[in-house]
């Protein structure tokens, strides 16, 4: 009996449509669950632990204020304010808020610092956001 | 014999007609690894959010900032003692910030509720040594007691 129809193909090379699939698989997984590191953070600045704290629903209007240890595991020292990715003196950080206020009046306050910071590091940054009318405070943590 | 060759080898090209995966597959090799090295697994950023920040408060306690706070409020002093935080409010004082103050708050809150609803502030004054990490579990405390309005002094 003769056989109708295609004939079967026979390849000698792989077949890579599979592993394009796994790949793509892959690559999608990697958009979907992870996250590009973000460009405000800035390294060397272990955050608070609070068990009960929140993803922020809408993450427009920030103002993120960086408090990085002027050395590691030293926090005597007067931390350094970083925003924008540029540092920025105490002095000039109420400037900057009431700027960033008066462009958009919406604008929050992200406090990243450092877990073992001294208050005495944190309340002037506190006290500059109230000066520029900035009185939605955000403290960055983890779990 | 040379014809018979040639047609050999004529059918086994005719089995690779489909496109040439390889240069996709280069790329998207490429692209895999460029997602696996720039992605950061790391918990998404979590926030305890608050909207009194901030209350300057005079040598009598007294605040005369203009956060706006209930007339009526707790004032929890934190203070550094060797390698723990003390929380002091008025007779109360806890050795640590284990559970003793949350447990309090809560009973405080509840007896609150009681008595018609009434609204009370916090003003969290925390000594200037006294790390951030305390600051943050204090306040986590308070609004786990479903505290409103808590604010932190910058000046006692």
């Amino acid at each position: 009996m003769v056989k109708r129809g295609m004939q079967p193909m026979h390849d000698d090379h792989v077949n890579v449509t599979p592993l394009i699939d796994v790949v793509m698989c892959l690559i999608i997984f990697f958009l979907v669950c992870g996250q590009l590191a973000r460009g405000e953070s800035v390294k060397g600045v272990h955050v608070p632990i609070a068990k009960h704290a929140q993803d922020m629903a809408i993450k427009k209007h920030e103002l993120i204020v960086n408090l990085v240890p002027h050395k590691p595991l030293d926090y005597r020292d007067q931390p350094t304010i970083v925003v924008f990715q540029q540092d920025v003196l105490p002095d000039k950080l109420v400037q900057l808020m009431r700027q960033e206020k008066r462009l958009d009046p919406r604008t929050k306050l992200v406090l990243r610092a450092d877990a073992h910071l001294p208050y005495k590091f944190i309340a002037p940054v506190l006290e500059d956001a109230t000066e520029a009318g900035i009185t939605n405070v955000n403290f960055m943590t983890r779990r | 014999m040379q014809s018979g060759k040639k047609n050999r080898g004529l059918s086994k090209q005719s089995l690779h007609s489909g496109p040439n995966m390889t240069p996709m597959v280069d790329i998207v090799m490429c692209i895999l690894i460029f997602f696996m090295l720039g992605t950061t697994f790391a918990s998404p950023d979590l926030y305890l959010t608050n909207n009194t920040p901030a209350v300057k408060t005079g040598g009598l306690n007294k605040a005369t900032g203009s956060a706006k706070m209930p007339a009526t409020r707790i004032d929890i002093k934190l203070a550094r003692r060797g390698a723990h935080t003390m929380a002091t409010i008025a007779n109360f004082q806890t050795e640590d910030l284990s559970g003793q103050l949350a447990k309090w708050l809560k009973q405080k809150q509840r007896k609150l509720r009681s008595l018609h609803n009434l609204k009370m502030g916090i003003l969290i004054m925390p000594g200037n040594g006294v790390p951030y990490q305390d600051v943050i579990t204090t306040y986590q405390d308070c609004t786990q007691a479903r505290f409103k309005a808590v604010g932190f002094a910058y000046a006692h």
